[in-house]
């Protein structure tokens, strides 16, 4: 198949690919919508003493639209959201659904992107060390510290690290955002676990490939050793890469409650759980939304990457015999 | 922001798991016992399905029992891990905790399992409209976010062991049916399965004689791996309030409360964050030997 | 329309049994002891016989536009407070209560203000007069408070913010405290009549406001600290919210905003613009939003100068330190009591046995050492030492710790030993305080130890909570008070509210104290007679009485962290707005550390 066909069909398997996922986005909109209209409650304010009168909750039911039958709302709903209308959040009604996003996501990518950076870097040094060492101490050591790391929750790490850094050394302000210092503690606290992840996937992925047939084929015929390393290994290693940690991607890029709650990080962490006890449908819908769209993208990226790395797989899903 | 870890790739995952069928069991065997970390893990497993099961019989008191009058007190003499806020033998609730994780990981695993194997398969070996359909699933429950939806069930159903179990089951079975789909796609164009199927076998019948022996190593795997995954995603929805009720131990519930005391009674936290640690350590180091042992091109 | 002939709120004029009554002092003599403060819930003092603002009590000694000797200067006037973010959503009391932060209502004046010893003086009123019956009261503002858009505070905007709050399409969150009280706010909340019905005009000029009630209100002064009044000229330029962005905002308070950074930080600065009477040397008040566990490394690392609530650990930590003990300050709060409750219409709990077996069985002072510490007193009633008709010792008895009579009760019941008793989920309310988790987790051991019942904890998030309050079986809840009256607390227990206990006679004791014209002793007898009958009829087992704990950095001083006339220093509820003193019994020391944000 020549380069141009080649690229013809992946042109139109991106197409197809990016098709499913609005399919996919209508799907989760549904589902996320009834599931909050099974909730009991509204985004009223919770009434301590039980006393908020019939005509007036359904006058609060009225003024939010909520008085309407489902499909109703629900088409009203996406109208907006095709025109990138996602109304406003009960939780803050001084702002749209877009604006928040809009301040409140770039703070976790502040704290996200530098956290992928750091852990997918340090991870994959860390995991090549441990896969060229095999069985010795060096190994060892590794794979604990990284069990290790993938096994102490985040939010104990964020406490010991204020404690230590900002009680007792006095080094660092215990939170807050706005200045440079701001970033270090909580993006230490939050690259512990995906290091780990790395450094493990990475590890075993160069041992399995060390092992294989590829680069038996490849000694054989002689070829340096550095060489086979980088390009076989290194090709081939990119794929349970590619497979697991990839999609640890967007995990990291829609931020952590606990940390941005431990260091005080006016981050978009906090409104997965807030926007589902408050009952801001607005807001859960279009975080709903994002994520969707986050994971759908990175899943696309994640099989084009997969065919140019492995050229045994191709387009399709059809097996290789 | 799933809670649990997956892998993606509907296309590719032929490349995760896929080997040539074996039935040589006790050389698998005698490369798992070669693996120091894997009997490492063995053994801590081991320790941790007793001390955890056995804690009915093994633990001081009743997880119930609390003196409140004795609480706060540091580990040693008559409480040999100090009491917590309330009273309790520490020891003795974390070993319950041990217990209710162990029991949450199987069971959820478990559940994950039913649905997710059955589903794999279907998808894997049947094609077609059907597994375009539990693909389309997978995607959508994949791309919501797991902790939303979490919370949802658990604001609907209300919290409690069982619907942990329930809530944890249902949002992990992706990765195994779609380990279960890849193995299938591979292993059915073998040329062992359209024999059998010249031979009249029904699908069924070609399923469970022919394909699930040969592609149950990974997901055994799999399994092993899910199960300390399982354990964290209780731990954290215990932590945010909304997993296992009090009294019933958790270990993450028990990392929660100790926040607040943390600064003075050093050992709520402790604890319980080792026997976590403990459990995934276990788990992991027994997951990657078996995964290393059942590779029959190590050497 | 001609003056009705008036109760003079002149003392020495006063037919006697009416003045015993204007002269409540709120006493809480035996707040943090076990002790009863009934006869001390009323003291004559001669509170009310001033109306010229100078002479209010309880005044800030500082003086206008100076500073004391040893305060720093107006650059290092800052105060920096935390408050959790997840419910910073308005500024303003009348747009909605439950969702502000913990520093706000500083934009407008109440027409009654509260000093540190509880009493009720002139805020934005310079007088006020009930008629005979006290069905119709008239409130006379001070002249010359300009909001800072130019505009003059008159009494149409208390009216427009009173019509705002009783407005079904606003839905305010608080508007159970002026249903039934002021007249035609049921209806109109309801939406069966015109806001502009409501029971709140202007009288015979721009500077009277007129309140009309549904039945005698001897207290409504009180509850008028809630007054504070949202600027009608932008409520009809900007609607409602104007006050959440600095470009919209109005104040007439000493503060404006200068900031508010969602999710960070609100920045309070003062308003130039101010004419009002009060006090204020802090120039500027920073607002940092934090969660509640983040609160104390705030306070260590000297982020914040004031924090409240601090985890049991924390508590330890100040306690242990000679120095940091000396920034620790306990009050009495809104006299909050934590309890638990039941279901008494259905089974098991409509039992009385059942419900008094569980009475028996809570082990106050066991908690009381080894959970609550300073942060809490034990309950053996609803209403707590120092609130208007406390008894806790007159009914120390009826709830107390005794697993023997417990269990004896219980198996009366038919449950002998827990036996056939069935399985039990005691419902938790989410975002309870570690003190609320531990009190609970223990009570659910000692049904266990005594009783031989398991009980399981489900915790519910709040909404759901509310929402279907009285379906709740077995629950864990609290209430603490709106303002100083007994109406209010017992009022909670009335039938039809938010609990399904229904008792008659209940009902009409609290009804005639509450409409009562009488002395001030008849009126608590009538309450204490009430409140007999609530804690004897066990539809509910008191656990504490929240006694907050306030860590305050020693530079800042004042009068406000006094002992008041009970011997009790903290900075007293209603905390820094401009309803309480606190803004200007408190200023920066000279000693201070600069540059503090």
């Amino acid at each position: 198949m020549g380069t141009s066909g080649k690229g013809l069909a992946m042109g139109q398997y991106i197409v197809s690919r990016l098709l499913g996922l609005v399919f996919v986005l209508f799907v989760v909109s549904v589902v996320a919508f009834l599931l909050m209209h099974a909730v009991p409650g509204g985004p009223f304010a919770p009434d301590e003493r039980g006393r908020m009168p019939e005509a007036t909750r359904m006058a609060q039911m009225e003024k939010y639209g909520l008085d309407q039958p489902l499909h109703i709302q629900y088409v009203k709903y996406m109208w907006n959201a095709l025109q990138l209308d996602f109304g406003v959040p009960f939780q803050s009604p001084t702002e749209t659904v877009t604006s928040l996003i809009a301040r409140a996501w770039p703070v976790t990518l502040k704290i996200g992107i530098p956290t992928i950076i750091l852990s997918y870097t340090l991870g994959t040094i860390l995991g090549v060390v441990a896969a060229m060492r095999q069985n010795s101490w060096v190994d060892y050591v590794v794979s604990f510290m990284a069990t290790l790391g993938l096994v102490v929750p985040n939010f104990v790490v964020a406490l010991w690290l204020i404690l230590f850094f900002s009680v007792y050394l006095g080094w660092l302000e215990p939170g807050g955002w706005g200045k440079p210092q701001h970033y270090i503690m909580p993006i230490v606290a939050y690259s512990l676990t995906p290091m780990a992840l790395v450094a493990r996937y990475t590890r075993s992925a160069i041992l399995e490939v060390l092992r294989s047939d590829h680069v038996r084929t490849a000694r054989a015929k002689g070829l340096a050793e550095k060489k086979v390393m980088l390009w076989h290994v290194g090709r081939n290693a990119m794929i349970p890469f590619v497979t697991i940690l990839l999609p640890e991607i967007p995990n990291i890029l829609t931020g952590s409650i606990f940390i941005e709650a431990a260091f005080r990080i006016p981050g978009l962490g906090r409104f997965f759980v807030t926007s589902t006890q408050t009952r801001d449908y607005p807001m859960i819908l279009a975080l709903v939304l994002l994520i969707a769209v986050l994971w759908g993208v990175t899943y696309i990226i994640t099989d084009i990457l997969y065919t140019i790395l492995d050229p045994r797989i191709r387009l399709g899903g059809r097996s290789n015999s | 922001m799933a809670i649990t870890t997956t892998s993606s790739l509907p296309n590719a995952e032929a490349r995760l798991g896929v080997q040539e069928p074996r039935s040589a069991m006790h050389y698998a065997l005698r490369r798992f016992r070669r693996q120091r970390l894997a009997m490492v893990g063995l053994v801590i497993v081991t320790f941790l399905l007793i001390l955890g099961f056995g804690a009915p019989l093994l633990a001081p008191t009743d997880y119930r029992e609390a003196s409140l009058m004795d609480a706060n007190r540091f580990p040693g003499g008559e409480f040999p891990l100090g009491t917590d806020t309330i009273g309790h033998d520490f020891l003795t609730r974390v070993m319950f905790g041990i217990r209710t994780s162990l029991m949450v990981g199987f069971a959820a695993v478990a559940v994950a399992c039913l649905v997710g194997i059955p589903l794999g398969m279907a998808a894997g070996l049947r094609g077609g409209w059907t597994d375009f359909a539990v693909m389309r699933i997978i995607e959508i429950m994949t791309a919501f976010p797991g902790l939303l939806f979490a919370i949802f069930l658990v604001t609907v159903i209300g919290s409690g062991i069982g619907n942990i179990i329930f809530v944890i089951g249902v949002t992990s079975w992706l990765t195994l049916a779609r380990l279960m789909r890849a193995q299938l796609l591979t292993l059915r164009e073998q040329d062992y399965v359209s024999a059998a199927r010249s031979m009249g076998a029904t699908d069924l019948n070609i399923a469970v004689r022919h394909l699930l022996p040969n592609a149950v190593a990974p997901v055994i795997v799999a399994i092993t791996l899910a199960i300390p995954t399982a354990i964290f995603a209780e731990a954290g929805l215990s932590y945010l309030g909304i997993g296992i009720n009090e009294p019933t131990p958790s270990l993450g519930k028990m990392v929660s409360d100790s926040a607040p005391y943390i600064r003075i009674y050093w050992h709520l936290g402790l604890f319980p964050t080792l026997a976590i640690a403990l459990i995934m350590l276990g788990f992991s180091f027994v997951g990657d030997g078996l995964r290393d042992a059942l590779d029959p091109r190590q050497n | 329309m001609t003056r009705q002939p008036a109760l003079k709120r002149h003392i020495d004029t006063m037919p006697p049994r009416d003045a015993a009554f204007f002269r409540q002092q709120f006493s809480r003599r035996d707040a943090l002891r076990a002790g009863s403060a009934v006869g001390a819930g009323f003291a004559a003092a001669g509170v009310f016989g001033a109306l010229a603002p100078t002479a209010v009590v309880g005044r800030s000694s500082l003086q206008d536009g100076g500073l004391p000797e040893d305060a720093a200067p107006p650059e290092n006037q800052v105060l920096r407070v935390a408050s959790d973010p997840t419910i910073a959503r308005v500024l303003d009391f009348y747009e909605q209560v439950y969702e502000r932060p913990g520093l706000a209502d500083i934009f407008s004046m109440p027409l009654v203000r509260l000093t540190k010893n509880f009493e009720i003086v002139p805020g934005a009123a310079s007088e006020w007069s009930g008629n005979d019956d006290g069905t119709v009261w008239t409130f006379t503002l001070k002249q010359g408070l300009m909001w800072s858009d130019g505009n003059e505070v008159t009494a149409n905007d208390y009216v427009r913010t009173f019509q705002y709050a009783a407005d079904p399409e606003h839905a305010w969150d608080f508007a159970w405290f002026w249903s039934g009280n002021i007249l035609n706010f049921t209806e109109a909340f309801a939406g069966d009549v015109p806001v502009e019905e409501i029971g709140v005009r202007m009288g015979a000029n721009d500077y009277e406001v007129v309140f009309e009630t549904v039945a005698p209100a001897p207290y409504l002064p009180a509850k008028l600290l809630y007054s504070q009044p949202l600027s009608a000229a932008a409520l009809d330029e900007y609607g409602p919210l104007y006050n959440t962005n600095p470009d919209t905002h109005v104040s007439s308070g000493p503060f404006k905003l200068e900031e508010w950074v969602r999710d960070q930080q609100i920045v309070y600065t003062r308003n130039e613009a101010y004419t009002g009477d009060m006090d204020v040397a802090l120039q500027r008040i920073i607002v940092k939003m934090a969660s509640p566990a983040t609160l104390f490394t705030l306070y260590e690392a000297d982020q914040i100068d004031y924090m409240e609530g601090p985890a049991p650990a924390e508590l330890q930590i100040m306690e242990a330190d000679p120095d940091l003990a000396a920034q620790l300050y306990q009050g009495v709060g809104d006299f909050a009591c934590l309890y638990f409750f039941f279901d008494v219409t259905t089974a098991p709990f409509d039992d009385i046995l059942v419900r008094q077996a569980f009475s028996h069985v809570i082990d106050r002072d066991a908690m009381q050492q080894q959970i609550w510490g300073r942060q809490a007193v034990a309950a053996p009633s609803f209403l707590a030492p120092g609130f208007p008709a406390s008894d806790t010792e007159g009914l120390g008895d009826v709830q107390a710790f005794d697993p023997e009579l417990g269990r004896e009760l219980l198996a009366e019941a038919g449950y002998p030993d827990g036996e056939g008793f069935p399985d039990l989920t005691l419902t938790f309310r989410g975002g309870g305080t570690p003190l609320e988790e531990a009190t609970v987790q223990a009570y659910v051991a000692m049904l266990n130890e005594h009783l031989s019942i398991n009980a399981d904890i489900q915790t519910m998030d709040r909404q759901s909570f509310y929402d279907d309050m009285s379906s709740i079986l077995f629950g864990w809840v609290s209430y603490g008070m709106d303002f100083f009256d007994p109406s209010n607390m017992l009022g909670v227990w009335q039938s039809g509210g938010r609990h399904p206990w229904s008792n008659e006679e209940f009902d009409a004791l609290v009804e005639e104290g509450s409409t009562s014209l009488a002395e001030a002793d008849e009126r608590i007898a009538i309450f204490q007679n009430a409140e007999r009958i609530l804690v004897e009829d066990v539809p509910a087992v008191w656990a504490y009485f929240v006694t907050p704990i306030q860590f305050v950095k020693p530079y800042l001083i004042g009068p406000a962290l006094e002992p008041d006339n009970n011997d009790i220093a903290a900075v007293h509820w209603p905390g820094f707005a401009t309803t309480g003193h606190a803004l200007e019994e408190l200023y920066v020391s000279a000693d201070a550390p600069t540059g503090r944000e």
